[in-house]
């Protein structure tokens, strides 16, 4: 946006504004001022409140408590699962939201008419389901007495599963729901990308003798690697964020914390328990451990990924 | 020995032919290059060969062996694209050596082959760039060397060097010719400019919609043109070519009542086409039977004068030396007979005039078309 607005805009008021560029500026106040508003004044005031006790009463003011929040959070065995779970949310969801829809993006590529839009709608429907509306889906196709899922598996003669109420195996099946919901989404991105390649490049690779599992690896890749890396980064930044409706809506983080993952938490301490003060200092952590993580995949995309030009 | 034999070649895209009824058999160790307008199928003929399309009939042999149905890669070929089509993510070295690294080619080996024929295109100091970093010349050259490091049998050009600047185009030609004399390697080069054509070709083959109109050394297509395509098309100022008819006593009748000599093997009232290069007109006073012309424009080549010359009927282009006056007032033009070029005025192929009889005039017995 402000790359296409920007030189104009310097241009033509430079006349009636000499000197001091304001129109720039005015053009980007909106954005500036929502951002503001909306993101970093409650950034800052998170981080007030992570110093201070405060049950969310309006009548009642926060109490400064120094660091004890931390302190209490860091030792507390419930926080420590928590973000254990973060963990396995994102590394289940890398399969699913990153190479399945690669493999499938590049196993594709060639089809052509009414399979190719067979195959587009198949992938795109999770897309469009509205969250809720999948959560509510897979809790009657995943539930144990009268699922269609557990009445297949039960048809072939094996027990059936607690998909909800095992706590070894809920958090998968959190994970499958979101990452369901995710492949559409990251399968259209890398067909784009995939069909953005210059097909010179490839046809020289095929002059030069590769075949096609070669050509794959040493040209298709490389070439996607800038939107590889660009799904990986959303997956492990927003991934375990992606997931709570599900959480919320179907295991309520169980059983047994189960299926907590920190965004669950915290919203549990906030609006459940309103402890606004531990709320905070959970966001406070999370925000801190994330924001490192996205530098951290910055210089990485610098380093690692090849952008053609 | 890598002799290219192509018969009865034919490619159809969504039902058009792109390609058709082409019969084209390339000797080893031949520069052959294929000319023609944009949009006529060179490239198509050339991907074809390189097995990048799929022939919608007829037969490709390349060293006596068919290769309709082998991949591109075990055809022996290496091309260098128009757009170089550098992998952009590959240094200049991991660029050339694909090729021998996909072919399973041992690191050591690869980087003494490598390091050989950047040597010889003048690339040693390159060897780590990416593509990128490089300017249009370098990148023709990484493309060329790309080309060459798997020893092909053949080498397919297409427009290498339509991106470059005049100047780099000029010396890239002579370096391919010198490169193809020390390498002696069959080699098919597509382009849609004549001058490189002429200047570059064993032989050339010029292609018209789809097909071929003439294959021959350079001259025969610049002296012999097989068809009113080919001689419209090679030589600048382009041929100035003429509607005409052979009248009842089997003179040729330019327009405007213009009599042309020549004896020619046709029936009266055939209509033709006739040919003449602008170098081959004269000036002459203005005659009384036959079109009387004005100059229109003069374009100062420095080399030499395009004198545009215009009659009631006519519009044609004179080649004059430096040196000559145009004229200020009306003139007319003649041609010898054995500088002109006739063609049948509905099939559009070559008329050869009929030998001199004895008692014309000595220089019409002088066997310049045969
Ligand atoms: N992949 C393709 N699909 C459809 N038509 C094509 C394709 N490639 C070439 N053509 C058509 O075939 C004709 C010849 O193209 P091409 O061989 O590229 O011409 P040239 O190289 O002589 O300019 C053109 O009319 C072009 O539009
Ligand atoms: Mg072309």
């Amino acid at each position: 946006m402000t790359d296409a607005v920007a030189p104009s805009a310097i241009r033509a008021p430079a006349r009636l504004l000499p000197r001091v560029q304001v129109a720039p500026w005015l053009y980007l106040l909106p954005t500036l001022a929502v951002l503001f508003v909306w993101i970093y004044l409650p950034l800052f005031q998170s981080f007030q409140l992570s110093f201070t006790q405060w049950n969310m009463l309006p009548t009642k003011t926060p109490k400064p408590v120094g660091w004890a929040n931390y302190r209490n959070l860091l030792a507390l065995p419930e926080l420590r699962q928590a973000a254990l779970n973060t963990v396995w949310y994102v590394v289940g969801l890398l399969p699913l939201s990153v190479v399945i829809p690669l493999a499938v993006a590049i196993l594709t590529q060639d089809l052509t008419g009414r399979l190719r839009n067979l195959y587009r709608a198949l992938i795109f429907i999770p897309m469009i389901v509205p969250p809720i509306v999948a959560a509510v889906l897979w809790r009657w196709l995943l539930n144990e007495d009268y699922g269609l899922v557990n009445h297949i598996i039960a048809g072939l003669g094996f027990p059936t599963v607690k998909f909800f109420q095992n706590p070894d195996i809920a958090l998968w099946t959190m994970v499958w729901i979101t990452g369901w919901k995710l492949m559409g989404f990251s399968t259209l991105l890398l067909s784009a990308a995939n069909g953005t390649i210059d097909p010179g490049y490839l046809e020289a690779a095929r002059m030069d003798g590769a075949n096609r599992w070669q050509i794959t690896r040493d040209i298709r890749l490389p070439l996607l690697s800038p939107t590889i890396l660009l799904l990986v980064m959303m997956t492990v930044l927003f991934g375990a964020q992606w997931s709570f409706v599900y959480i919320n809506a179907i295991t309520d983080g169980g059983p047994m914390g189960a299926t907590t993952n920190i965004f669950f938490l915290m919203w549990k301490y906030g609006f459940q328990t309103f402890s606004a003060g531990w709320s905070a200092t959970a966001g406070i952590m999370t925000f801190v451990t994330f924001g490192l993580l996205a530098l951290l995949f910055l210089g990485l995309s610098r380093k690692v990924a090849f952008h053609d030009n | 020995m890598t002799e290219i034999a192509i018969s009865q070649l034919r490619k159809e895209f969504a039902g058009t032919a792109a390609v058709e009824a082409v019969d084209l058999s390339i000797r080893s160790g031949e520069f052959l290059v294929i000319l023609g307008p944009s949009g006529c199928g060179k490239s198509t003929l050339l991907r074809l060969i390189a097995g990048l399309e799929d022939a919608t009939g007829g037969r490709i042999q390349i060293g006596g062996t068919v290769v309709n149905d082998l991949e591109p890669g075990r055809r022996g070929c290496a091309m260098v694209f128009q757009n170089y089509s550098l992998y952009p993510h590959m240094s200049v070295a991991a660029n050339i050596g694909y090729a021998l690294k996909v072919a399973g080619v041992r690191r050591a080996e690869r980087q003494g082959r490598v390091e050989d024929v950047a040597r010889l295109l003048e690339l040693d100091h390159l060897l780590d760039r990416k593509p990128g970093q490089l300017s249009g010349g370098q990148r023709q050259r990484v493309a060329m060397g790309r080309a060459m490091v798997r020893n092909p049998q053949v080498f397919l050009f297409d427009e290498p060097l339509s991106n470059l600047d005049a100047k780099l185009r000029a010396s890239m030609r002579v370096e391919i010719k010198r490169l193809h004399r020390r390498l002696g390697t069959t080699s098919v080069f597509v382009t849609h400019d004549q001058l490189e054509a002429m200047t570059m070709a064993d032989r050339m083959v010029l292609m018209n919609k789809g097909r071929i109109e003439q294959v021959g050394t350079p001259q025969d297509l610049f002296r012999r043109p097989a068809s009113v395509f080919v001689a419209g098309f090679i030589g600048t100022p382009a041929m100035n070519l003429v509607p005409g008819r052979i009248v009842s006593d089997g003179t040729l009748v330019a327009d405007g009542g213009w009599r042309l000599g020549g004896r020619w093997p046709l029936n009266p009232h055939t209509p033709v086409t006739v040919g003449m290069r602008p170098g081959a007109l004269r000036l002459t006073a203005a005659p009384a039977d036959g079109p009387v012309f004005r100059a229109d424009l003069c374009e100062d080549l420095g080399s030499e004068l395009h004198l545009h010359a215009t009659s009631a009927e006519l519009d044609l282009v004179v080649a004059l030396p430096v040196d000559a006056r145009p004229p200020s007032g009306p003139f007319g033009l003649t041609v010898e007979p054995e500088d002109l070029h006739l063609f049948h005025g509905e099939t559009g192929q070559r008329v050869d005039p009929l030998p001199a009889l004895q008692g014309d005039t000595a220089w019409q017995m002088q066997p310049s078309f045969t």
